[in-house]
Order: structure tokens, then sequence, then C-alpha cells
């Protein structure tokens, strides 16, 4: 799991000496997409730790819910303006319980 | 730690571009936040140089007006190319005994004609025997003298204007101009032309009783 945490710093590393940005507006999109990998992070860690880790289900869930989310996205910034704020409460939700759910598994009395 | 597996490898690679994402945010917010202020600067310089251009072009402008004001007013001495005119009384003698002697002499009509020649050439700044002409200049007869600015001279008349050398010298011989008319009574009109000449500013005050500008 310390890997996890490596590869993610390295990835930070690299994206900061590619110095590549992307237009402005989609910064906030940007910002749901983060956080929906990092909720498939934290679930497939657990599913892992739980032996229940199934790959197709940890990739199909996190394509999944990207697509979901930008087809929110996109179309609600005339519909539903403000509604990225939702998913990103419903996904930090999801990181909070699956971690929660990671610690109760790692630090288990035995 | 837990032992590498493959389905680890699936989560370093989520791992690894999440953090390529979060840098790529990192930087288009401090793009944004960069270009925010340099926006704000570069209105801030623009403004302020085309505050500074509208200045100078209004300096410029008043200093042209001024300077034009000033030539035009007589107020001060002037220099450029032009002519000097030389006009002598006739020296023929009287061709019939009981001719007009005042057919002979210059008039103030014919200073007159010879300065509205002048003019009518593009002359800018004129001058008769040292004094400029301005305004309210006015040119007449005193007995065998002429008065310019009240100042009396006599002839042999010196005239000097300022302008393009060519065009008034033209002006003034061309065919059934001034200078044939006078010179049909012997009236010399010698005409030099200067490439660099110097006028006197007008030497009297300028006093408007009368005149006053229109609000």
């Amino acid at each position: 799991m310390i890997f996890a945490v490596i590869s993610l710093i390295l990835g930070i590393v690299i994206g900061y000496l590619c110095n590549f940005s992307i237009p402005m507006q989609y910064s906030q999109i940007l910002t749901v997409l983060i956080l929906i990998g990092l909720d498939s992070v934290f679930g497939g860690t657990k599913a892992i730790l739980a032996d229940k880790y199934y790959g197709v289900r940890f990739w199909s869930g996190l394509l999944l819910n990207l697509a979901l989310a930008i087809i929110l996205l996109l179309s609600s910034t005339y519909v539903a303006p403000g509604l990225s704020y939702a998913i990103i409460v419903v996904f930090v939700f999801r990181i909070f319980k699956n971690f929660t759910a990671i610690q109760k598994m790692l630090f288990k009395k035995k | 730690m837990l032992p590498i597996k493959n389905n680890r490898l699936s989560i370093f690679l989520v791992c690894f571009i999440l953090g390529f994402l979060l840098a790529v945010q990192f930087h288009t917010i401090s793009n944004r936040y960069q270009q925010g202020s340099n926006g704000i600067l570069n209105t801030w310089h623009g403004k302020t140089d085309r505050r500074n251009t509208v200045k100078e072009k209004i300096v410029a402008n008043t200093q042209q007006a001024t300077i034009t004001s000033l030539i035009e007013a007589g107020s001060v001495p002037v220099e450029g190319p032009g002519v000097v005119l030389t006009i002598m009384d006739s020296s023929r003698k009287m061709t019939v005994p009981d001719d007009n002697q005042n057919f002979y002499v210059v008039h103030d009509e014919d200073m007159l004609k010879i300065i509205n020649e002048l003019r009518a050439a593009g002359a800018e700044a004129i001058s008769i025997n040292g004094q400029r002409m301005v305004a309210t200049t006015e040119i007449r007869c005193a007995g065998p003298t002429i008065s310019v600015n009240n100042t009396r001279s006599a002839p042999p008349f010196i005239v000097s204007a300022i302008g393009n050398p060519d065009t008034l010298e033209n002006a003034l011989k061309m065919r059934g101009g001034i200078v044939e008319t006078l010179g049909v009574w012997g009236i010399k009109v010698d005409i030099k032309k200067e490439s660099l000449l110097k006028l006197p500013a007008y030497q009297g005050n300028m006093h408007f009783k009368y005149a006053k500008p229109l609000k």
C-alpha cells in the first residue's frame, strides 16, 4: 500500500516537471475526476485487503463513474450550475467510508 | 506491507495518473493567478501608456498652436527662406511737361498691392523697412514718405517676405502683375531671393480696447 503512495508522489513530481496545464474552465471538472479516481483507489485497496478484489470490477467502476460524472458536469454548466459541489461531497464521503473500512481491517484486534 | 501482486499494479497505475492530474491542476491554477495578475498589470500599463501618449499629444499640439499664434501675431522674430524687395521711386524724368509728379513716386496703394501679391503667393511674414507687418499694421502715405506701424520711412523701401522664394518671385513678376504695372512708371522693384531671411518682431504694444473674444 505504501507503493501506492509512492506512485502518487511520483506522478505529482513528474506532472510538476511537465508543466502541463488545461484551460481554466475545466479545472473544476478536473477536481471531480481526481476525487473519483481517489475513491476508486481506496475502494480497490479495501477490496484487496478483504480478498474480494476483482480487476474488472475495479476498472469498470472507475471508468463508468468517470463517464457519468463527465456527462453530468458538461451538461450541468447551463442546466444545474454548482452540480460539481454535490458530486464532490458524494465522492469525498465514499473516500472516507472506504478509508474507515481499511483502517478497521488493518488494525483488527487479533 | 503487502506483497506486490497483479491487482496492485492497477492501483499503482491509477495512483500515478492521479498524481499527474494533481500536478496539472496545480499548474492550471497557478497559471490562472499569474494570468490574472499579468492581465491587471498589462491593463494598467496599457492605460498609463495611453494616458502618456495623450498627454504628449496635447503638449505637442499646444506647442504647435502656440508657435503658430506667435508667428501670426508677430510677437517673435522669425527666420526662413523668402525674398527681399527693394522698391525705389522712379528716376525717370517726366515725359510730358505737365505730368503729375505723383505718378512717378511710390504710393501707399502701390505698397499695398505689392503686399497683397506677396500674401496671395503665400508669404507668411512680411516686414517693410524693418517694421513687421501684423494684423493691425497700416500703410499710409505721408508726403514723400510712407508710414508703417506709425513709423515713417523714405524710399528706397526694403520689403522682406518669408515664404517660398520661387512662388513669391513668380507672383510678382507675372505678366500684368504688379512689377510690370509699376514698371510702366519706371518704379523699380528689385527682387532678390534669399535662403535665410530674418524678420524682426513687431515692436509696438498690442492693446485691444474694443475687440473682445467671443465666449
